[in-house]
């Protein structure tokens, strides 16, 4: 911080715009200066970004207008109060000069991001280009260079910090790559325990961004919070919803974020029959809240917007809807094709507004996440769920539903964490299977994580120690279609004002779920 | 009596540490009725300039734009409160050496990228930090108990003990006595010993105990791992500590 030292500006008469604070090194971002306009004259539409304004009148007579509130009429002698973000204009309707003193506070230093996503981006409307960008101002942490050169066992512990809301589905994504590399099988227990894991990772993260982030835009409340009071009900049913699926994750991975019990080849630790037990019992009391869900969901007043999506999905082989399996991908399109070909089909590019790559299905932008999911193997679905799905409106040429998409998931995700704690305690203990490195090889890991499509890819060596590394996530995979299904909704609103079509472009950042931390990594 | 103005911030991180408050559940909701919670971008859109009475500010500072926004809410903010290891220590981001960073760079985004991030570093490497909340993530009961304590008017304290004595409660079996490696005789407690009661070893992200003896775990780690193990264990989240540098002044000595 400079130094400063208290000093003082004689204000002059005759000039029309003086400049007195701020304009030179001598205050700490503090500004002010002397405005006279003659009868008649208006200094101008403006604003002061997220900084406040105050304007003290010192003589003659002002009429204010901004486009919050009514205009306020003031004389000399008064003070105006002027809000960050707020446009105003500021008239002489006197029949003398007007005099005022601007005092502008100093900058929020502080960059505007959406509120209410994982992670900082926004998209940007140029309204009179009528031009949208998607840009994503989250810092590099270039997890593809710092897990080169450590050993692998160290690998899915690291990446699962790539994201805080969906670790756990990072974490087996890379044990699923490094022992694809290793040539190691998993036992079938051990197959099932993870399996329960990323159940309970869906619950979490669905619940998370459905009634923390996305509901209250269609509640009409500011934040996830405030649903104690305004919405007793569903507080209570999203906090059920995170007390079951955090129990998940706790039990069977150690921990509510980043696992502690995973390790290469099986679990550190398993849980006892008695855990389990008990973790069946709370799934089954939670259940109904996870209908109550789709209900709520299913009465909201989207937005009227239908685009071509071009949604994609992984599936697996059987008639599962196992986000664990993931052999290979589908698209609506018709497309299919096998995990390993992924850096084939999904091609990156780099923006220069973005530190997040934009990923492209052959060149087209496509649809990640539930709505994609349920859109290709909705036949699939729990019956809970999948007579809940029957009964709704869904629509898969509207990105908003992936809201809805994502409450059915609560509720199959929910059936099948209950069926298959009653196969893992019929099945053997869950045995941990090593092999030791012979010769370098790469290994690629591919699953369904909560926002979609999720790959990690190591080469190892002969030593243990990786030597190189690719990882797509599924924001990455969205962040193209969602600049573009963005353009589009701006092409389709023109008829709105410019806040609705800002909220709206809010609302669709949302609505895709977008996980920014992830899509830098 | 008016509410104390609490903010909450975050930097390039995986917001990991926030998903625990938020997992907080009834209890977050309890501490949000008791202070003002007038900005937080991840939960709300309301958003109230300073100055602050907390700012709690999750992260790593990496960018040129993250670094002056840390100076703007330290000036905004009575206390500032770093949250999880990225904030406290530079957390996995720290892992990158900052002159490694260009090569990345060119490897992951091609060369024409113009990058943002400078280098991962703690909050304490720009500003004055006034109490950090340790753990990659934080533990939960940790926030309620510091609040708690703010509102009461206490300044909160640092553990004093290692993770050691919270392993021994939980009934783990000693890692260094079984010769695998360890980080916690050196690290704070506080987490419980949970990743150790996993299964998994400890990395010490909840940072250094005052006086540990730094020395006396190197000479215990190097007979269990060789340089390059012991050194991957040290750089997980220690980087930027006394614990690595003394390690590379150690080695450099021995060579």
């Amino acid at each position: 911080m400079k130094k400063l030292k208290p000093f003082a500006v004689k204000l002059k008469s005759g000039e029309e715009r003086q400049r007195l604070l701020g304009h030179s090194q001598e205050t700490a971002g503090f500004r002010s200066g002397q405005v006279v306009l003659k009868a008649g004259k208006a200094v101008g539409e403006h604003t002061t970004g997220n900084r406040e304004e105050a304007l003290v009148i010192l003589s003659g007579k002002a009429k204010i207008s901004s486009d919050k509130g009514s205009p306020l009429t003031v004389e000399k002698d008064s003070i105006v109060y002027i809000p960050p973000r707020t446009k105003h204009n500021v008239k002489n309707i006197g029949k003398g000069p007007l005099r005022y003193i601007y005092l502008v506070s100093p900058r929020d230093e502080t960059e505007e991001f959406v509120t209410k996503v994982e992670g900082h981006g926004r998209l940007r409307a140029d309204w009179k280009k009528n031009r949208v960008v998607l840009e994503v101002h989250e810092g590099e942490r270039l997890f593809e260079g710092i897990v080169v050169g450590r050993p692998a066992s160290e690998v899915p512990w690291i990446t699962a910090r790539i994201c805080g809301v969906c670790p756990i589905a990072h974490n087996l994504c890379a044990f699923k790559a490094v022992e694809d590399a290793l040539g190691i099988t998993p036992d079938k227990t051990t197959v099932l325990l993870r399996r329960l894991l990323i159940d309970g990772q869906m619950i979490q993260s669905h619940a998370l961004h459905l009634y923390f982030l996305a509901f209250p835009d269609y509640l009409g409340i500011d934040s996830g919070l405030e649903l104690k009071t305004k919405h007793p009900k569903y507080f209570k049913a999203v906090l059920t919803l995170k007390e079951v699926s955090d129990e998940i994750a706790i039990v069977v991975g150690g921990r509510s974020t980043h696992p502690t019990t995973t390790t290469i080849g099986g679990f550190h630790k398993t849980p006892s029959a008695n855990q389990l037990k008990r973790l069946q019992k709370m799934l089954r009391k939670a259940l109904p809240a996870a209908e109550s869900t789709v209900r709520l969901a299913s009465g909201f007043d989207y937005p009227e917007f239908e685009i071509d999506l071009n949604l994609l999905s992984q599936v697996d082989k059987g008639n599962a809807f196992n986000v664990y399996a993931s052999p290979q991908t589908q698209g609506s399109n018709g497309a299919a094709w096998p995990k390993d070909d992924y850096k084939k089909m999904i091609t990156e590019e780099i923006r220069r507004y973005s530190t997040a790559k934009f990923g492209f299905y052959r060149g087209q932008p496509a649809m990640v996440g539930a709505l994609a999911r349920i859109k290709i193997q909705g036949e699939k679905l729990n019956p809970k769920a999948e007579k809940l799905l029957a009964r709704s409106k869904i629509s898969y040429r509207n990105p908003f539903h992936n809201n809805l998409a994502q409450a059915i998931e609560l509720v199959h995700f929910a059936e099948e964490a209950i069926g298959l704690i009653d196969q893992i305690l019929e099945a053997p203990p869950a045995k941990v299977r090593t092999a030791k490195p012979k010769a370098t090889k790469t290994g690629i890991g591919a699953l369904e994580a909560p926002r979609g499509g999720l790959y990690h890819e190591y080469t190892i060596n002969n030593k243990g120690l990786v030597t190189a590394a690719n990882i797509i996530t599924p924001t990455v995979q969205n962040l193209g279609s969602l600049e573009t299904v963005g353009q589009a909704l701006a092409d389709q609103t023109k008829n709105l004002k410019e806040e609705r079509r800002e909220k709206l472009l809010e609302m669709l950042v949302r609505a895709y779920d977008p996980c920014i931390t992830c899509s830098v990594h | 009596m008016t509410k104390l103005r609490v903010a909450i911030f975050e930097f390039t991180d995986c917001e990991g540490c926030q998903v625990e408050l938020i997992g907080l559940r009834e209890r977050l909701a309890e501490i949000a009725d008791q202070v003002d919670l007038v900005r937080w971008r991840l939960g709300q859109d309301r958003a109230e300039p300073g100055p602050y009475d907390i700012a709690v500010v999750e992260g790593t500072p990496v960018s040129k734009e993250e670094q002056k926004a840390l100076h703007w809410i330290r000036e905004q903010s009575k206390f500032l409160i770093a949250l999880g290891s990225c904030a406290t220590l530079g957390g996995i981001p720290a892992i990158m050496d900052k002159e490694k960073r260009a090569y990345w760079y060119k490897k992951i985004y091609g060369p024409k990228y113009k990058p943002r991030g400078i280098d991962a570093l703690p909050l304490s490497a720009f500003v004055e930090v006034n109490f950090h909340i340790q753990g990659c993530p934080i533990d939960g009961d940790e926030v309620v108990r510091v609040v708690q304590e703010l509102l009461a008017g206490k300044v909160p304290k640092e553990r004093g003990y290692s993770v050691c004595f919270e392993c021994k409660q939980a009934g783990n079996p000693c890692r260094l006595i079984e010769g695998k490696p360890c980080l916690g005789p050196i690290t704070q407690g506080g987490c419980k010993a949970i990743c150790v009661s996993g299964g998994s070893a400890c990395w010490g992200c909840f940072g250094l105990r005052k006086e540990a003896n730094i020395d006396g775990l190197l000479d215990v780690l190097s007979k269990i791992a060789d340089k390059d193990g012991v050194e991957k264990y040290l750089s997980m989240f220690l980087k930027k500590t006394e614990a690595y540098s003394r390690f590379v002044k150690k080695t450099n000595k021995n060579k």
